[in-house]
């Protein structure tokens, strides 16, 4: 769903916004890692570590692999089969990682420091 | 990341409620039932109203807040208690990079409101949200 495709029909135009919008999403994405990641940091929660870890699996990785292998596509030519094989395994690889990762720390039991 | 205000909970009967149960007891101490005369009186005092105004929207130590309001450090204690009691000063516990550990105040306080009403005084407090985004964040997640 974060593919990038930029054929040869594609006008630039549209690479551009779907560019935009990926690195508003992707953005929007590390804030909220950056702040489960510091909630660990702060409380030593394992619970948040592994929900940073999921939402930066869902969300960042496959973003910046769409993002880095277009913009690799643009530099050199990649094969047809790296847009409609390799990137969305990948990318659907890393997503249930994450979710597992998410429900794992649903799972764990939360740590309580008193 | 420590401006966001809501109204968390009226208060009635002259009694302070918080209507969020910490999760994390070392977090912050809020104590169930106050009487309406004894947050009166906290907030008469010239002191607590210098600790309330230099820690909102800002979580201080005892030690900075001393140094900032030229109040003697036990006194800022004394007064940062009462008011942790009452429920208009958040108390959060963290770790130095020495190991040991102390307190950061932050107001509670957003809006007080006294009415008279047959059962006497009440007094209304709207609170406002206090503590780091991520340390909300955790305590959220922690709850689930």
């Amino acid at each position: 769903m974060w593919i990038l495709q930029v054929g040869a029909a594609q006008s630039q135009a549209d690479y551009l916004l779907l560019l935009s919008a990926s690195l508003i999403a992707v953005g929007l994405a590390a804030f909220i890692v950056y702040h489960a990641f510091r909630g660990y940091k702060r409380n030593s929660s394992r619970r948040m570590l592994f929900l940073a870890s999921g939402l930066s699996l869902i969300m960042i990785i496959p973003i910046t692999l769409s993002i880095g292998v277009n913009t690799l596509g643009q530099v050199i030519p990649l094969q047809p089969r790296v847009y409609t094989f390799h990137l969305p395994i990948v990318i659907r690889v890393s997503e249930i990682v994450g979710l597992c990762c998410i429900l794992f720390s649903l799972l764990i039991k939360p740590e309580r420091q008193n | 990341m420590s401006t966001v205000v809501t109204v968390d909970s009226l208060v009635s009967l002259g009694r302070i409620r918080s209507s969020k149960p910490t999760i994390f007891t070392e977090r912050i101490h809020v104590t169930e039932k106050t009487q309406a005369e004894e947050v009166l009186a906290v907030l008469d005092d010239e002191y607590s109203q210098a600790i309330l105004k230099r820690t909102r929207g800002k979580a201080m130590s005892a030690k900075e807040l001393s140094e900032a309001c030229g109040i003697s450090l036990s006194t800022i204690y004394r007064r940062a208690d009462r008011l942790v009691n009452c429920g208009l000063l958040a108390e959060r516990r963290v770790v130095g990079s020495d190991g040991t550990h102390y307190s950061m105040y932050e107001t509670r306080l957003d809006e007080l409101t006294l009415s008279l009403t047959e059962d006497g005084f009440e007094v209304g407090i709207i609170e406002r949200q206090t503590g780091d985004l991520a340390d909300r964040f955790t305590e959220m997640w922690e709850g689930l």
